[in-house]
């Protein structure tokens, strides 16, 4: 069955075909969640909720965008509402990270460690990013999504989302050479 | 060599890996140590941002959270359809009904808009006669039409005697009586009633 036969047995109501789209894009979607939320529990709820939200408004979708962009639209409005519930929860020191960061270098075999040390480390560097920017700066520089699906996403224009991901880098880039300098000390 | 210049070069390193150092760029790093060293945790800070966005968070069990996306749509499925119907008819009724009364609000708007109107036409010219003639304010007149407000025994307290009432108030040469007012809300008599009077 291809991605579209799927889709339109998704709207007939065909539970197995909705089962092979989360198959296919469940590990994505939590990649994504994740690096939003930065925890793996949250990330998997997220992942759920929005999986949810696809079966109940897949009659909404309309093939003039693509799909898996409406879907990751969908991931990313749930776990953007999920980071504001979780915001203020979220605060790491600075020593703490740089314990991370030097561990991190030496071992990361263990999946859960490894969740853990990159959970801390997206945190810290991108903690104190305005939301609208720390967004950007997830979907564009870490997961790697090309800028007009980033603009589709958000809702955002192209001029919005190319000055704060600069203003993104430019914080971010800050903040790793101070991370690098007080190593050094 | 403005060392500003080289940090910001350096800087793109981060995001860009086909920028590179040239000659005389390189050839400032051995001289300045302080550019050195901007150089060298950039490298460091380029590396970690790279690991970063390498590493990839693993999702350790897969297959349970798709059994639990699946109990939920399954769950859904029993419980939600019925409700989910009743919800569309109720959204579809609230919509026709919002439709309906800002539909009846704009016709009346209109209705009353363009009653006020034509009064205010017609009334100026009666005020226009009347001052032609000299006609002296009856205060008996302004006494009548605020009764209009009170009296039980008319057709009613209507959007239309209030503006007609407030445009006579405006008129200060004018003898309209309670009865003239409702004869012109009766039918469309009211400029040649008026004339008449101004006449006598």
């Amino acid at each position: 069955m291809d991605h579209s036969q799927i889709i339109h047995q998704i709207k007939k109501g065909n539970q197995s075909a909705f089962r092979l789209l989360v198959e296919q894009y469940q590990a994505y979607a939590f990649k994504l969640a994740f690096r939003i939320v930065c925890n793996e529990e949250d990330a998997k709820d997220v992942v759920q909720e929005s999986f949810i939200k696809i079966w109940r408004n897949i009659h909404n979708y309309r093939p003039s965008v693509k799909f898996t962009t409406w879907m990751y639209k969908i991931v990313t409005n749930s776990a953007i509402d999920l980071y504001r519930k979780n915001a203020r929860q979220n605060s790491i020191s600075l020593d703490e990270s740089i314990n991370i960061v030097s561990e991190s270098q030496h071992d990361s075999t263990n999946k859960n460690q490894n969740n853990k040390e990159l959970s801390i480390l997206i945190h810290k560097m991108a903690d104190g990013l305005p939301e609208k920017q720390r967004m950007i700066f997830v979907l564009r520089d870490l997961q790697e999504m090309d800028s007009p699906e980033v603009q589709e996403i958000l809702e955002l224009s192209e001029t919005t989302v190319k000055s704060n991901l600069y203003h993104a880098r430019k914080t971010i880039k800050e903040k790793l050479h101070t991370l690098m300098a007080y190593e050094r000390r | 060599m403005d060392c500003k210049k080289i940090q910001n070069k350096i800087d793109e390193l981060a995001y860009d890996m086909s920028i590179q150092l040239d000659l005389k760029e390189q050839a400032h790093l051995d001289e300045c140590e302080n550019c050195r060293k901007y150089y060298a945790d950039a490298l460091k800070a380029t590396k970690l941002l790279h690991e970063i966005q390498q590493r990839e968070p693993v999702l350790d069990d897969p297959e349970e959270l798709t059994e639990s996306i699946m109990k939920s749509i399954q769950d859904e499925a029993q419980e939600y359809p019925k409700a989910k119907i009743n919800y569309r008819i109720i959204i579809r009724v609230l919509a026709a009904a919002v439709v309906a009364l800002l539909l009846t609000l704009e016709i009346e708007q209109y209705r009353v808009l363009n009653k006020i109107q034509l009064l205010e036409t017609k009334l100026g010219k009666v005020q226009q006669t009347h001052q032609n003639q000299k006609y002296l304010i009856n205060e008996a007149t302004l006494i009548d039409l605020s009764i209009l407000f009170k009296d039980d025994n008319h057709d009613g307290f209507s959007l239309e005697k209030v503006s007609t009432l407030f445009i006579l108030n405006r008129i200060k040469h004018s003898n309209f009586t309670l009865s003239d007012l409702n004869r012109y809300m009766n039918k469309d008599d009211f400029l040649k009633s008026s004339q008449k009077k101004t006449t006598q």
